[in-house]
């Protein structure tokens, strides 16, 4: 009989997916990595034309910005990523002595560059490189790094930087030209669509598109708006790309952008718009929906991992990005939305671990109930507080109207 | 149960490796060692160290809940009866080893039955009698499924063979189809089944064809054409196709006894003749070998002895995995002194394939969305790892059947299969 030969012990299964090393396979993290950023150029590019080059190639003089200038918004969002990564490589070399090869590999399996350029694309591109340090400070270091780096951390990096960035520094943003690029500044747009909103809830429709030429401007992002995300058309096409390679979850920008429309919907409805799309859709493209949606919701370690407690994260995502936006201080909705959500992410995946695997049915539909009807009442809530504002500017018109007519 | 649809992934198969060449029989190994251990159950070994056994004469009985007998595969002198050998549980048990004479010389119970007369508890007694086990890879008794009260409407003959590289089975219906059916007819009179299917992958074509050239005489056993996903071969997941039912125990639940391809032939031999289980197909493939190729064995052959007719190693795979059943839910054997035993279907060495640097879970979720019976790995993993066993528990982490695709699809190569059966080990354990 011959020797016995000696083998390796390892684990069944012995085929995996994230073997295979074909730039087309969608097996590996890294591979799905390097798609989410292939997925983000389209949007840099978009940002960069419509912040720098559009406004350097205007025919009057006065508005055209400097070479330097032209070239900001593009540098701005690189910039960004250069600083997450530099951080976090400062990071590792400081707190944990890696050096070389070990840090550069640290680095290929954490993707620091990620949370710096998606927070460079949705500050607005006026900020000065100060806060946006500042901002990445915040994402990489304390939302991310601390919490124990990638796989590790409870809230969106980037969004962490983003609300800190717009509630200590809105200030200084305003200061420089807040959200708006340099043909923008004279132009008819006075604001971005939501700020617009903000100041007029009780507007009409048209008096709300007025500023921007139409619906069709807005799905296209050719509005005032923070860096990369003003483009609801751009965002769809990332999102298809994203879906197709399997680096996203389909169901989650299409449950959430599905559940706020509904929403907004019924508020346009009640603001005698039933027949009328143009109000939900002008909700729809405005703000950083389309964005957050795609590139922030779906960010899978933040969120939830089970498919149904995706249904669920994205559903709650809908009904209160609708409450922050028409009951909420700030005109957006988003980023507070996916941060509070992130909180619960824990959550609603141990509930729907186990009810995916429950064979109690009363237990499975009870709990689907309770949250169906704790969803129904937000929503009830932001919609009966939306319409409200509609009617007191009704009222206060009529007043206004009244006294006019006393005083005539 | 609320009726749930099961998802499947396709897997490429890269069956092309053994399927090219012929079976070899090789049925004179100099040696045979026969596990005194089935299901993890030991069998009392009924033979001692110098007794003569003839071919076919029972010299063990596996206890526990469902006995079975262990025939002697070969004719000669017992020489040890705790000679300990790798087994593809992963790891050592006591075997019988029987020094094979060669004469081939049949015991007085292997003779030809009068097939039309046997009634059905009869054909059950055989069954039985004859240690037939499911050669799928569980190894359970198959007498026990027929032994059902139950009514069964269908009888099902699992050919999907849906784990990759193994081509045991396409090569038994390739060359034995006769004895198939007939085996096929001796169950359906086992259980009173008005009907049979054989549920096959429908991109095996060439199988196809040859089934519905014989079946066409055969007005109550068809052809079932099941998707070329894993894991199609999964006992539920074929009920469901075919019953459009779902069971929580056993097949017959649903109606239906689920039979390996490789059982039905067994059966077929045991009925007509009362030759008892000690003979099968196992794949032998991988990169690991110069020639891939199914070979008919004795049960208890030493895997080195098949080796040495098959073409040896390919010496060009250095590091390599030996694994004892399919890649995704066999075994790594830490050496090749493996012998065969009833339900191993394949033996694979392959290059081994590692990753060093692998990311942190992303959460990316698709364990949780490929998973057959709707686990979550990753939170199971987690949980684990937090020792919080109630909550495990309630994540019935002991639903799982251990077919690999979460550990397949993770992207960052995370062994999530095994800590899930960890998991389910340590719920086992402390109930």
């Amino acid at each position: 009989m011959t020797e016995q030969r000696r083998f390796s012990l390892d684990k069944a299964p012995f085929i995996r997916r994230a073997d295979n090393l074909k730039p087309l396979s969608v097996g590996s993290t890294s591979v799905i990595m390097r798609d989410f950023i292939i997925s983000l150029v389209p949007l840099i590019i978009f940002a960069w034309v419509k912040n720098g080059l559009l406004p350097y190639l205007n025919d009057n003089p006065a508005l055209r910005p400097s070479f330097l200038e032209m070239l900001y918004p593009l540098l701005f969002i690189l910039i960004g990523g250069f600083f997450s990564y530099a951080l976090e490589a400062l990071y590792y070399s400081l707190f944990y002595k890696l050096r070389g090869d070990e840090l550069l590999t640290k680095l290929s399996t954490s993707y620091a560059v990620i949370p710096g350029l998606l927070l460079g694309m949705i500050l607005p591109h006026n900020t000065p490189i100060w806060t946006l340090f500042i901002g990445c400070l915040f994402a990489t270091v304390i939302a991310k790094l601390l919490f124990g780096g990638f796989g590790h951390n409870i809230f969106n990096p980037a969004l962490i930087g983003y609300l800190f960035v717009i509630v200590a520094y809105l200030g200084v943003i305003q200061d420089r030209g807040g959200f708006l690029n340099l043909v923008e500044v004279d132009g008819v747009t006075s604001a971005t669509p939501l700020g617009h909103f903000a100041s007029n809830p009780g507007a009409s429709i048209d008096e709300l598109i007025a500023p921007y030429g139409s619906i069709w401007n807005l799905f296209v992002g050719l509005n005032p708006g923070s860096g990369a995300e003003t483009s609801a058309l751009l965002c769809i096409l990332a999102f298809a790309y994203l879906t197709v390679r399997k680096v996203i979850d389909w169901r989650i920008p299409v449950v959430y952008i599905g559940t706020f429309f509904v929403l907004v919907y019924i508020i346009g409805a009640f603001n005698g718009y039933a027949l009328d799309l143009r109000y939900a859709l002008f909700h729809l493209f405005t703000g950083g929906l389309f964005f957050g949606a795609v590139f922030m919701a779906t960010e899978p370690v933040t969120g939830p991992k089970t498919p149904n407690g995706r249904i669920l994260y994205a559903i709650s995502l809908g009904v209160l990005t609708v409450l922050f936006r028409f009951v909420g201080a700030f005109p957006e909705g988003v980023a507070s939305a996916i941060i509070t959500m992130n909180l619960f992410a824990i959550l609603l995946d141990r509930i729907c671990a186990k009810l995916r695997v429950s064979d109690n049915r009363t237990r499975i539909i009870v709990t689907y109930a309770v949250f169906a009807l704790f969803m129904v009442l937000i929503s009830v809530y932001s919609i009966s507080k939306s319409v409200f504002k509609n009617n007191d500017k009704a009222a206060i018109a009529e007043i206004a109207e009244v006294t006019v007519y006393d005083n005539n | 149960m609320i009726f749930r649809k099961i998802k499947g992934v396709h897997i490429p198969g890269r069956k092309e490796m053994s399927i090219t060449n012929e079976i070899l029989t090789f049925t004179n190994p100099e040696h045979v060692y026969v596990p005194l251990v089935e299901q993890g159950v030991p069998a009392t070994c009924l033979v001692k160290v110098g007794d003569k056994v003839k071919l076919g004469q029972v010299i063990a009985e596996k206890g526990g809940r469902f006995p079975i007998p262990m025939h002697a595969p070969v004719s000669g002198e017992v020489v040890s009866i705790n000679q300990k050998m790798w087994h593809a549980s992963g790891r050592m048990v006591e075997t019988v080893v029987i020094k094979n004479d060669f004469q081939e010389t049949k015991h007085e119970s292997i003779k030809p039955n009068n097939t039309d007369a046997l009634t059905r508890e009869q054909i059950i007694e055989i069954v039985k009698n004859c240690g037939i086990v499911g050669l799928g890879g569980s190894c359970f008794p198959t007498y026990v499924k027929y032994q059902t009260t139950l009514p069964i409407d269908v009888v099902i003959i699992n050919a999907a063979e849906c784990e990759p590289y193994i081509t045991a089975d396409y090569m038994l219906i390739k060359t034995r189809v006769n004895e198939l059916i007939g085996g096929i007819k001796f169950i359906m009179r086992a259980t009173n089944a008005p009907k049979a299917v054989i549920a096959i992958k429908k991109t095996k074509e060439e199988l196809i064809e040859i089934l519905n050239n014989h079946l066409a005489n055969e007005e109550n056993i068809s052809v079932f054409l099941l998707p070329d996903v894993y894991p199609a071969g999964w006992e539920k997941y074929i009920v469901q196709k075919v019953c459009k039912k779902t069971y929580r125990g056993l097949p017959s639940e649903a109606g239906a006894v689920v039979n390996n391809v490789g059982t039905a032939i067994a059966i077929y031999h045991a009925v007509t003749n009362n030759m008892p289980l000690i003979e099968k197909v196992v794949t032998f493939t991988g990169d690991g070998f110069n020639n891939p190729q199914n070979v008919y064995v004795k049960i208890g052959t030493d895997i080195r002895e098949v080796l040495a007719k098959i073409g040896g190693y390919n010496n060009e795979v250095t590091e390599a995995n030996l694994i004892a059943g399919g890649p995704m839910t066999g075994k790594a054997v830490a050496f090749d002194s493996l012998v065969v035993h009833r339900s191993l279907g394949s033996v694979i060495v392959q290059s081994r394939k590692i990753r060093l640097v692998n990311p942190e879970c992303m959460g990316c979720g698709k364990c949780c969305d490929i998973c057959p019976v709707r686990l979550s790995p990753i939170l199971i993993k987690r949980t684990l790892e937090d020792k919080d066993y109630e909550l495990l528990a309630d994540f019935k982490a002991n639903n799982c059947m251990e077919c690999g695709l979460c550990s397949y699809v993770c992207p960052s190569r995370i062994e999530l299969t095994d800590a899930v059966v960890r998991a389910k080990t340590a719920l086992a354990t402390r109930k």
